[in-house]
């Protein structure tokens, strides 16, 4: 059990940068998730966390002690990686009792607690099996074994699932999910997949180029992103991204899209300056033809012509064209007879827009009077 | 279909047989052809008559027995040098970042590409101020020199073959860098460790130009230079040259029956997801 703490942790290979300045503070028993594209910096912070990689700046705090230049063995935290690392000349067994052995913990102490770590993963018909004799989804659950017998005080995650296929993903990201609430303990988990970052995280810390780019729980990321960078990493389908340029009409401004219509915004973006370039951000659920729509806080009515409809069975995807530019939109429930089809009525939740600064990117304005 | 490349595949295999086994037999049936028959007789598969004669001078009469004595401690003395080393070698440049890596793999390249004969002489007049000329343990100086190289290249694509993650989590779990060497690392390494030492083991058994320049004593002689004592001015006596090489296979042999365990490969399947 323990706090971890990142004050301006910094990282660099030679003279190229992986991380800079990272600041985080993560709680107790809490669930974080790092996300962000490949070559970003979650491994080399995960890395970091667990002493495995030197830091160049900054302080790394497990609990109350200062664990910069703690070895890996004196940190107490478990990893489990993404190619599971298991001891290819060890049994299930003995992969999991290594680090207890090697902690000089007594005989009936290591059998307890292999047997119960077994247990929660299903692991006894396997115990006396070698690695190699066991399928992917299995040696997954053997890292997970061996990381939970020593009661650490964190976990640290890189990946474990991207080496299973999708369906056993899904299975094992419920497991995770399950896992933690039995082993009340903190979590560090590195993914690429915002769908795992959703589903799992107490907080989403999603990163770009070796910086924090977003901290915040799954439905503020998800909502609120702070630039048009999360908006498009975090759902999927990803959100829709319109450049615009500000008007004023009336006394609220509005967005005119190029070559489209003019879309009025809420009070929370009424200091925006006529003029200004920006990029609306419609999550593709804020959008449906009418008739389709559900409930609209503050809905807008415009005409498209839908280019492709996705059936996903219990929600679809609808591809429209608008003047020059391609949107989505998922519905729920689509009838039958939803197909591409020319000037058909949509609606859009102004309520839920974001509106970003056009040259730099980042979230305009103070949705909370949206 | 299936069983038609079966067979093929075996004929393919006993053909290679034939060829690779071939000289070993040539030279058993002249060590074991009496002398007195061994130009009457011509070339026949198999003499009419077979002696123990020439293995009996060889191991009874002739100084072999002290030349193999000294071949082994030399061939022995030099796979533990070069594999300890190389070990250690191999294992820096698998996991650790440092200036000058890659100069330094490219430099070992390089130092063999030189054909041997060039370095000969600067190193007689290297080794006889030290008086390592003449010495066993000069000689194993020198193969251990010339075979680090490759040992090192070697043990290195063994190391590259073991992830780092693997000590990585059994850091995490509790090892220093050295346990997880010694009981990570190790006990996957033992095919490499096994290749090595049989590798550098058979270079320096059967090494001659060294030995022949850098040993002159009798007593000091490996059996490589001793063989060439059958060339005498009055022609080769081929039987018992003949008969002191089949000897010289045994130990080899004996030495590859108790390593091919740790050569067999494939402990590391299952440690990752291919
Ligand atoms: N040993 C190394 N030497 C030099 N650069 C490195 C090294 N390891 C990582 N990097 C660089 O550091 C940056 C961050 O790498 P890191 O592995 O943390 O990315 P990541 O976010 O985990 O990506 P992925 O999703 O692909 O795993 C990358 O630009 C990478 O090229
Ligand atoms: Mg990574």
């Amino acid at each position: 059990m323990a706090e971890v703490t990142l004050k301006g942790v910094a990282k660099s290979y030679g003279r190229t940068p992986a991380v800079r300045e990272f600041d985080l503070d993560i709680a107790d028993e809490e669930f974080v998730v790092f996300v962000g594209p490949s070559g970003c910096g979650k491994s080399t912070t995960l890395r970091m966390i667990a002493g495995l990689e030197d830091i160049t700046g900054g302080e790394i705090r497990i609990g109350d002690r200062v664990v910069n230049d703690l070895p890996p063995r004196d940190r107490n935290i478990s990893m489990v990686f993404q190619n599971y690392a298991l001891y290819p000349h060890m049994t299930v067994r003995e992969n999991q009792a290594f680090g207890l052995r090697l902690a000089g913990r007594a005989k009936e102490e290591i059998a307890r607690k292999v047997a119960r770590a077994s247990g929660i993963l299903g692991l006894d018909p396997y115990l006396e099996r070698r690695p190699a004799a066991l399928s992917g989804g299995q040696r997954q659950r053997v890292a997970m074994g061996r990381a939970i017998v020593r009661d650490p005080d964190v976990f640290l995650f890189d990946e474990p699932l991207s080496n299973l296929d999708a369906k056993l993903r899904g299975q094992m990201r419920t497991e995770i999910k399950k896992l933690h609430e039995k082993v009340r303990t903190t979590v560090i988990y590195v993914t690429h997949d915002q769908v795992e970052a959703m589903t799992l995280a107490d907080r989403i810390v999603v990163m770009r180029d070796g910086r924090i780019e977003q901290v915040g729980t799954p439905e503020e990321v998800y909502h609120r992103p702070v630039s048009d960078f999360v908006a498009s990493f975090i759902g999927s389908p990803p959100m829709n991204l319109l450049e615009g340029r500000i008007v004023a009409e009336g006394d609220a401004p509005a967005v005119a899209l190029s070559g489209g219509p003019v879309l009025p915004l809420g009070p929370g973006h009424a200091r925006l300056p006529a003029g200004a370039s920006v990029t609306l951000g419609l999550r593709p659920e804020a959008i449906a033809p009418q008739g389709m729509a559900g409930p609209m806080r503050r809905p807008f009515a415009f005409e498209a012509d839908i280019t492709l409809v996705e059936p996903l069975g219990g929600e679809a995807l609808i591809f429209l064209a608008l003047g020059d530019r391609e949107m989505t939109a998922r519905v729920f429930r689509p009838p039958a007879r939803l197909a591409p089809a020319r000037g058909v009525q949509f609606l859009v939740d102004l309520a839920e827009a974001s509106v970003f600064d056009g040259g730099t990117g980042r979230r305009l304005g103070d949705d909370g009077a949206n | 279909m299936r069983a038609v490349t079966g067979t093929a595949l075996w004929l393919v295999r006993l053909l290679y047989l034939a060829f690779a086994l071939f000289p070993l037999l040539w030279l058993l049936r002249i060590a074991l052809t009496p002398d007195e028959i061994l130009y009457r007789e011509g070339t026949t598969l198999w003499p009419s008559r077979t002696t123990l004669a020439n293995f009996a001078y060889v191991i009874e009469e002739s100084p072999f027995p002290v030349f193999f004595a000294n071949t082994i401690v030399v061939a022995l003395g030099t796979a533990a040098a070069v594999t300890l080393l190389a070990a250690g070698i191999g294992y820096a440049f698998s996991r650790f970042r440092f200036r000058g890596k890659s100069a330094l793999m490219v430099f070992l390249v390089i130092t063999q590409l030189f054909p041997i004969v060039m370095v000969i002489t600067p190193l007689y007049q290297l080794l006889a101020p030290i008086g390592l000329v003449d010495t066993r343990i000069g000689l194993i100086l020198v193969f251990t020199a010339f075979n680090l190289p490759f040992a090192a290249f070697l043990m290195h694509s063994f190391y590259e073959g073991i992830p780092a993650e693997l000590e990585q989590a059994a850091m995490i779990d509790g090892c220093t860098r050295f346990q997880a060497l010694v009981r990570i690392v190790l006990p996957l390494m033992l095919p490499g460790i096994g290749a090595t030492v049989g590798f550098v083991f058979t270079a320096a058994w059967s090494e001659l130009l060294f030995s022949l320049m850098l040993i002159t004593s009798e007593s000091k002689k490996t059996f490589a230079v001793g063989l060439l004592g059958f060339v005498g001015k009055s022609g080769v006596d081929w039987g018992q040259m003949m008969a002191a090489a089949t000897l010289a296979l045994i130990p080899p042999a004996i030495f590859f029956t108790l390593i091919q365990k740790y050569l067999v490969g494939g402990l590391t399947a299952g440690a990752v997801k291919a």
